[in-house]
């Protein structure tokens, strides 16, 4: 940066700084999508719960109940 | 048709009020808002109905991408609650009268636990240091001493009880799908774990860099997969040493997962296994006593649920006293105490057994709790479903004595 003016190593400042937050804006970005799908899968993983008991309780029941565990 | 129905009224209900409750009254009555600033009547006004200013909040909206998935896992803990009940009260209870109690345990009395337990402004964490990382309490204990209650005014299946007292066993007509439901359970359960991890990156997290739990404290996935997974072997084995019966080992594995629910994020793994262990290892005798004093519990939701669970929050009381219970300032988090545990534990209790009891017994006042005896005894698929399960085959396998009376 020797042979470069105030001038320009401001601007080249100013242009890694507007780099650097977009590279955070970006991380921002992908963390809330990150937790957004992180929470959205564990519903269809909790509705395997719903499953595991249906298929729990039918089993449980006798023959002539078992369809009203469903 | 029950489990599927309770699963359709609980979205809804969970969506218009349940939600509510839980942001609204995590300091109790009259729902003054807490120190974190995120509760009381008029934060959950602001943010948790689904009509006017706060619909913002509760429907499509490209500037909120954390509302519509943390409802979403919240009404899925809601409908679990309702399938630990369900499975207690099978073969006898009316369609109507199972949503109503479904719809009070699922958008009622357990959110009412979760807010006090859970939330960090709930009363029972600020001030006796409660903490129940998975729910063992909140959801497990309330929901199975819900049961409880319902099961008391609602009476066992005809022929489970001899004249004498003594219990038959009823088998049911197909173990390998009982087990294969209970392992689809486990599988869940990772789902349901997961999802009482704060992840950084949403409106509520509690720190832009690193997981804690619902209470600000460390976890890690790491940290729940170990525990998790010996926690399940631990169920196992301790079941597996006393019954021999894969129906009760697969329950131990459950039991494993609830025993140590309450401090996965605390727990070394070892530490996990033995807690567990001792789960599964008294898991039967506990049905046992419990099908002595003349409840028919089907499944042994109850005891896998209501009795294990609350074990688990009392033993992170003996085993973990001191840790921190709540992410705080230095010097004012509340620490965990095996008084403090046993407070909550208590609490759960009552929340789940006052209202179950409470509202079965009205139920049944009004008619609308058990089905009619000829009903009860043609099999209610005759009289409610129409479809048949399996309709080329007959016949329920012969009942036999359970174990001895006490």
């Amino acid at each position: 940066m020797g042979d470069k003016n105030v001038e320009e190593q401001l601007a080249e400042l100013v242009a890694k700084v507007a780099e650097l937050e977009a590279a955070a804006g970006g991380a921002a970005v992908t963390n809330t999508m990150f937790a957004e799908t992180f929470y959205y899968l564990t519903i269809p993983l909790m509705i395997i719960i719903h499953a595991g008991f249906l298929a729990y309780e039918m089993g449980a029941s006798r023959l002539r109940t078992c369809c009203h565990r469903v | 048709m029950k489990n599927i129905l309770a699963f359709a009224f609980m979205i809804p209900t969970f969506y218009f009020f349940g939600w509510w409750v839980y942001w609204g009254f995590p300091t109790g009555l009259p729902g003054a808002p807490g120190p974190a600033g995120i509760s009381g009547i008029e934060y959950a006004n602001a943010i948790a109905w689904g009509w006017g200013e706060s619909a913002q909040y509760m429907g499509p909206n490209i500037a909120d991408q954390a509302s519509g998935v943390f409802f979403g896992a919240f009404a899925l803990f809601a409908a679990t609650t309702a399938s630990i009940m369900s499975g207690a009260v099978i073969e006898r209870i009316q369609t109507v009268g199972f949503i109503i109690l479904a719809v009070v345990l699922g958008s009622f009395a357990w959110v009412v636990a979760a807010a006090w337990g859970w939330h960090a402004d709930g009363w029972l964490v600020t001030q006796f240091g409660v903490h129940d990382f998975g729910a063992a309490g909140l959801v497990h204990a309330v929901a199975g001493f819900f049961a409880l209650g319902v099961l008391i005014n609602l009476g066992p299946r005809i022929g489970k009880f001899n004249a004498d007292g003594s219990a038959n066993h009823i088998p049911g007509h197909n173990m390998p799908l009982t087990i294969t439901g209970l392992m689809l359970i486990i599988v869940g359960f990772f789902g349901f774990l997961m999802a009482c991890v704060i992840v950084p990156g949403e409106a509520w997290s509690w720190f832009a860099d690193k997981p804690s739990t619902i209470y600000g404290t460390p976890i890690t996935l790491s940290a729940l997969s170990f525990n998790i997974l010996m926690a399940v072997a631990g169920g196992i084995i301790g079941a597996w040493l006393l019954t021999r019966d894969p129906f009760w080992m697969m329950s131990g594995a459950l039991a494993g997962i609830i025993s140590t629910a309450s401090g996965l994020d605390i727990y070394f793994p070892a530490h996990a296994f033995i807690i567990a262990f001792s789960a599964g290892l008294i898991l039967k005798p506990c049905a046992d006593w419990l099908e002595n004093r003349g409840i028919d519990d089907a499944v042994g939701a109850v005891t896998v649920h209501g009795t294990i669970g609350l074990y688990g929050v009392v033993m992170l009381g003996i085993w973990a006293g001191g840790y921190p219970a709540l992410q705080g300032a230095a010097g004012e988090a509340p620490t965990i105490s095996l008084v403090g545990q046993i407070v909550g534990a208590i609490v759960f209790f009552l929340c789940g057994f006052v209202p179950g009891y409470i509202v079965s017994y009205i139920l049944k006042i009004f008619g609308m709790l058990r089905i009619p005896h000829g009903a009860e005894i043609a099999g209610m698929d005759l009289v409610k479903v129409p479809a048949a399960g399996y309709p080329e085959w007959g016949g329920d396998a012969p009942v036999t004595p359970a174990h001895p009376a006490e």
